[in-house]
């Protein structure tokens, strides 16, 4: 019994000490000039897209949920922002070569196309995250348009 | 003067717009560049690592082996980053700026996607277009075909006169014709 209550006092106590590690948010603040909003003038309803499905984790501006603040999901979400950052950052796409841009592009649309992204770990608590077949359709085509002009 | 000030003027009230300018006139020079350097330039820097290694990739992909290419695209990505230790001319270090990181990129996923033979065709569309680039700016110790299948729309690499499809693999073999011939030098 004894060693029982000491298991889970341990257990608490561990929870209550993870709360006050808390990883920096990924949030500049500031409507970044090298988007790819403004480089290639996107509509409103790709914008409405990309800012709904895709910028929370692949911008310097996250939206967090309010389950950020409990941890160890804080951790949870921060690894996937940075991970999502490094493959792809909408808000500085104006910094990558010409080359990375067609490639980033390309990749977007296969995979907005094959529903790998996003991701379904993510649409599972987002609901709103989650694009209808009409949406996918919207964006793969915008996408196709611009590949096919940067090619030119 | 003045012409001065008033292009300053313009750049700033709309940063963004010049700059992707300034990269596209960038892009083009650099393509100009490596371009001219094919016929010029004694070669130091040697391309036939990263060839050998997109080859053995590439003939992975034609026979739907998609562990094979896995571990091809983790030696073509060492490959890449290692020559930038060797000499290069000014031309080839401008274009090895340019493609190397996008290639580097693109190897990499298709290392990391062993089981996911359709991610790794969707890399290999992109990498070929680098790998092209950088055998135009490179030279090449061997005599590559560029060969295109309009059937899934993209071109590759070849060190055989004969199509074997790496975007297709068995399905559809011998889909695509020779479109270019890299000779060697």
């Amino acid at each position: 019994m004894n060693r029982r209550k000491t298991i889970i006092l341990g257990v608490v106590g561990v929870f209550v000490i993870i709360q006050f590690i808390r990883p920096d948010r990924n949030q500049s603040g500031q409507v970044s000039d090298q988007s790819l909003m403004r480089l290639y003038h996107t509509p409103d309803s790709i914008n409405h897209i990309l800012q709904r499905s895709c910028m929370n984790c692949h911008s310097n501006n996250t939206d967090y949920p309010w389950y950020a603040n409990v941890q160890p999901f804080g951790w949870w979400l921060s690894y996937h922002i940075r991970n999502g950052k490094e493959e792809l950052n909408l808000d500085e796409f104006a910094g990558y070569s010409g080359r990375r841009r067609i490639s980033k592009l390309r990749s977007m649309k296969d995979q907005v196309r094959d529903g790998v992204m996003p991701l379904r770990s993510y649409t599972w608590m987002h609901k709103e995250a989650r694009l209808s077949d009409a949406q996918k359709l919207q964006l793969t085509d915008w996408l196709k348009t611009t590949i096919d002009s940067l090619n030119q | 003067m003045v012409a001065l000030a008033a292009t300053a003027l313009v750049a700033c009230s709309n940063p963004q717009k010049s700059n992707a300018k300034n990269n596209a006139q960038a892009e083009t020079s650099h393509i100009a560049r490596a371009q001219t350097s094919v016929t010029t330039a004694p070669q130091n820097a040697n391309l036939s690592e990263v060839i050998t290694h997109y080859l053995h990739l590439k003939n992975a992909l034609a026979s739907d082996n998609t562990k094979e290419a896995a571990t091809a695209g983790g030696q073509l990505q060492t490959a890449l980053a290692d020559l930038e230790k060797q000499t290069m001319t000014e031309a080839q270090k401008k274009a090895y700026a340019d493609i190397a990181g996008d290639a580097e990129e693109n190897a990499e996923h298709i290392s990391k996607n062993g089981g996911n033979i359709k991610h790794q065709r969707e890399h290999f569309q992109s990498l070929s277009e680098d790998i092209y680039d950088l055998a135009k700016a490179f030279g090449t110790s061997q005599t590559l075909y560029k060969d295109y299948c309009p059937m899934a729309k993209a071109s590759w690499l070849s060190e055989v006169k004969n199509i074997k499809n790496p975007y297709l693999g068995k399905s559809m073999p011998t889909c695509g014709t020779v479109k270019e011939t890299i000779s060697k030098q």
